[in-house]
């Protein structure tokens, strides 16, 4: 049992610290807190869908259809992320936070509700394709499905190289530099334009790789997934440490190994699940305060 | 200034007698006299594709009546159709809308246990006779509104059967319970257990999750760790069928089964080839069996709806039948008091048997039906008789 568990925590640690990665990095440079993160993962999960039926890619072998799901969810959550900065965020990157959260929360919901008015049956679940249908293995009393293995892998080669990126990039420097003092960056000559359109590119990316993550695990998908997937993603960038990268992949497999240990560890204890998480969520707000305070 | 204010004024006049002729359906223009009924439904949400099937059934049962004449040569039926998208808030603004009119005679409402909970007392305080016609949770008569009835059995009677299959059937040994914490999960839940304790049945284990989530892999590894033989699903489709795939998937051995609200299409849908050997329960045996059943799909197909009914539709149209004929029997004084006399001690005909409503407006004939997927169908093994029991179903082909 507990191989297992621990199978499904990182498993689900994976989707969430793919989406607190985005909050995390919006928040580091911009200090915003984008609320519509959790739509462009959805979007990265329809595209995706969109994709499958247009190209009828159940005709490939599952493991190509698959990389071409994740890859296509990737590119156009990144492309529809660099277009909201452009459209929603960019001049207007000097005003108050609360401005900017409160243009999040409505990119949020116009995102959201136009997948529910305009697309065919919007508002219905939609059924997402699985590749590998029910292929299981079985090792010990652990069982493993291919798309698993998958993802675990995909997780893996995104903390790689996102620690290659922030650490050995100019793009990374510039970031890293930015987080720290942006206007003492921007004197250094740091373009903040290209900064932004990267961190916007790869932060909705890895959004919709989650998304695509998600719709394949479980097999369907809904216009309103991204609240809940949101509001989970930036309660891991906050655990994690609201602006670190690092902290962020952590904070996304801390909150997993906490939600598997007490659905499965304590009787009942799947009905407090959630609650239980945003108790976190609240702790982690108050300490990050504190800290802040002290700083 | 006041030019535009005036404009503004203007405007608004404008949307609001739009708004208003909007909702009032014209095909009614040339009768001398016409009575409002009111559906709502989910029409859009989780539950759409249900929604419509029974809001296309209810307006085929309210064409059919207008056809026959049931009012008389003067009086028309209109439909009013509302969309609770299964949201409770929704359903009391629609429901406070609907009473309002005092046009409405009748109302036809909710999918949702949710939704209808929130509902009752406005349709109570307005006195319009309501029948719900797919909520199931038992505490949504528990008031005695005498303004309520509903047709299908509710969640108590539901829990009563389940309990008596998973026994005596199934002669399942370990249980383990799961509720979606909706009031339809928990009520469903709460008698399933009253119930299962009173014959001694052995539960392992229960646990909750919610509306909405996607992973059960916790709950579920946790599930298997205690070896049960049946796994109890008190909750709808989207998320039977989710579990379903994650227990197939986690090879969990134990037996799936599932209450009324799993019993659907969306399940199969969500489940996919998983979904084969999943067991449940529904309201109703297979509609073809029903007494008016045949006729009800042959009418439903010739009415060209793009829809297909679903499962529920045929309660729709049969809630709208009762309601037509209590009207019919209060006529000449066709008043909401006369309507609802009629309902409290009439005995009704309607497509899926007969309906007498006790003092808490439950319909005391009521049956059961037990179903398997196999070839990515539901299909019935057992029903209960007239007598209350279980007996296999007739092999029909």
């Amino acid at each position: 049992m507990l191989g297992q568990q621990l199978l499904n925590a990182l498993m689900l640690g994976s989707v969430y610290s793919a989406l607190a990665v985005g909050f995390t990095l919006f928040f580091g440079i911009f200090n915003l807190i984008n609320f519509a993160h959790g739509e462009i993962y959805m979007l990265g999960a329809f595209s995706a869908l969109w994709l499958y039926h247009a190209l009828s890619l159940e005709r490939l072998p599952p493991l190509l259809a698959l990389l071409i799901l994740l890859l296509w969810g990737m590119l156009s959550a990144g492309v529809l992320g660099v277009v909201v900065e452009r459209t929603a965020f960019r001049g207007v990157r000097h005003s108050p936070v609360l401005m900017l959260l409160l243009r999040s929360v409505a990119v949020s919901l116009i995102l959201r509700e136009s997948i529910a008015l305009f697309v065919p049956n919007g508002a219905n679940p939609h059924m997402f394709p699985t590749p590998f249908a029910q292929t299981t293995y079985v090792v010990g009393s652990t069982v493993f499905t291919p798309e698993k293995i998958l993802f675990l892998g995909f997780a893996l080669a995104m903390v790689i190289g996102l620690h290659f990126w922030i650490y050995r990039t100019n793009i990374g420097k510039w970031i890293r530099a930015g987080s720290e003092d942006w206007e003492a960056a921007q004197m250094m000559g740091v373009n903040i334009g290209r900064v932004s359109t990267w961190v916007f590119f790869v932060g909705s990316a890895l959004g919709g790789a989650a998304g695509v993550m998600t719709g394949v695990t479980y097999g369907s998908i809904i216009y309103n997934m991204g609240i809940w997937a949101g509001l989970k993603g930036f309660t891991a960038a906050v655990i994690g440490g609201l602006g670190h990268v690092r902290g962020a992949l952590i904070g996304g497999y801390v909150l997993a190994i906490l939600e598997v240990l007490i659905t499965g560890y304590i009787p009942s204890g799947s009905a407090y699940r959630d609650l239980f998480v945003f108790v976190v969520l609240v702790i982690a707000l108050a300490i990050r305060n504190r800290a802040g305070e002290t700083r | 200034m006041k030019r535009a204010a005036w404009q503004i004024a203007v405007l608004l006049f404008v949307i609001a007698i739009g708004a208003e002729s909007g909702c009032a359906p014209r095909r009614s223009e040339q009768a001398k006299n016409s009575v409002r009924i009111v559906a709502i439904l989910p029409l859009s949400g989780p539950n759409a594709a249900i929604g419509k099937g029974m809001m296309n059934s209810v307006e085929l049962a309210i064409r059919e009546a207008n056809e026959a004449k049931s009012l008389g040569n003067d009086t028309v039926i209109e439909l009013v159709k509302y969309d609770d998208e299964s949201k409770p808030e929704q359903a009391v603004l629609l429901a406070t809308r609907a009473t309002s009119d005092p046009k409405v005679l009748g109302i036809i409402a909710h999918y949702n246990s949710p939704c209808a909970l929130a509902a009752v007392d406005i349709y109570h305080r307005a006195g319009v006779p309501t029948l719900i016609g797919g909520a199931l949770a038992t505490e949504i008569t528990e008031k005695k509104y005498p303004e309520i009835f509903r047709v299908p059995a509710n969640a108590d009677s539901q829990g009563l059967y389940l309990a008596k299959y998973l026994i005596d059937i199934g002669r399942y040994k370990r249980i383990y319970i799961l509720d979606d914490s909706s009031a339809w999960g928990k009520s469903i839940k709460k008698s399933l257990k009253k119930y299962l304790k009173e014959r001694r049945a052995n539960i392992v284990g229960e646990d909750s999750y919610h509306v909405g989530d996607k992973d059960f892999s916790a709950l579920l590894t946790k599930v298997k760790a205690l070896n049960p033989d049946a796994l109890v699903v008190c909750g709808v489709s989207i998320e039977g069928g989710l579990i379903r795939t994650q227990m197939v998937s986690l090879k969990i051995p134990a037996d799936f089964v599932g209450v009324s609200g799993v019993c659907t299409e969306t399940f199969l849908a969500t489940a996919g080839k998983a979904a084969e050997g999943a067991k449940a329960i529904y309201v109703l045996p297979p509609v073809e069996q029903l007494p008016g059943g045949q006729q009800f799909l042959r009418n439903y197909a010739k009415a060209g709806y793009k829809d297909p009914p679903e499962v529920v539709g045929i309660l729709g149209y049969a809630a709208a039948q009762v309601l037509v004929e209590a009207m019919k029997r209060a006529q000449p004084q066709l008043t909401r008091q006369n309507i609802l006399a009629q309902l409290r001690h009439g005995r009704f005909e309607s497509a899926v048997g007969p309906a007498t409503f006790d003092e808490r407006g439950e319909n005391k004939y009521y049956t059961f039906a037990f179903y398997v997927v196999r070839n990515g169908k539901w299909q019935v093994t057992h029903v209960v008789n007239s007598e209350g029991q279980i007996v296999p179903a007739a092999q029909r082909r």
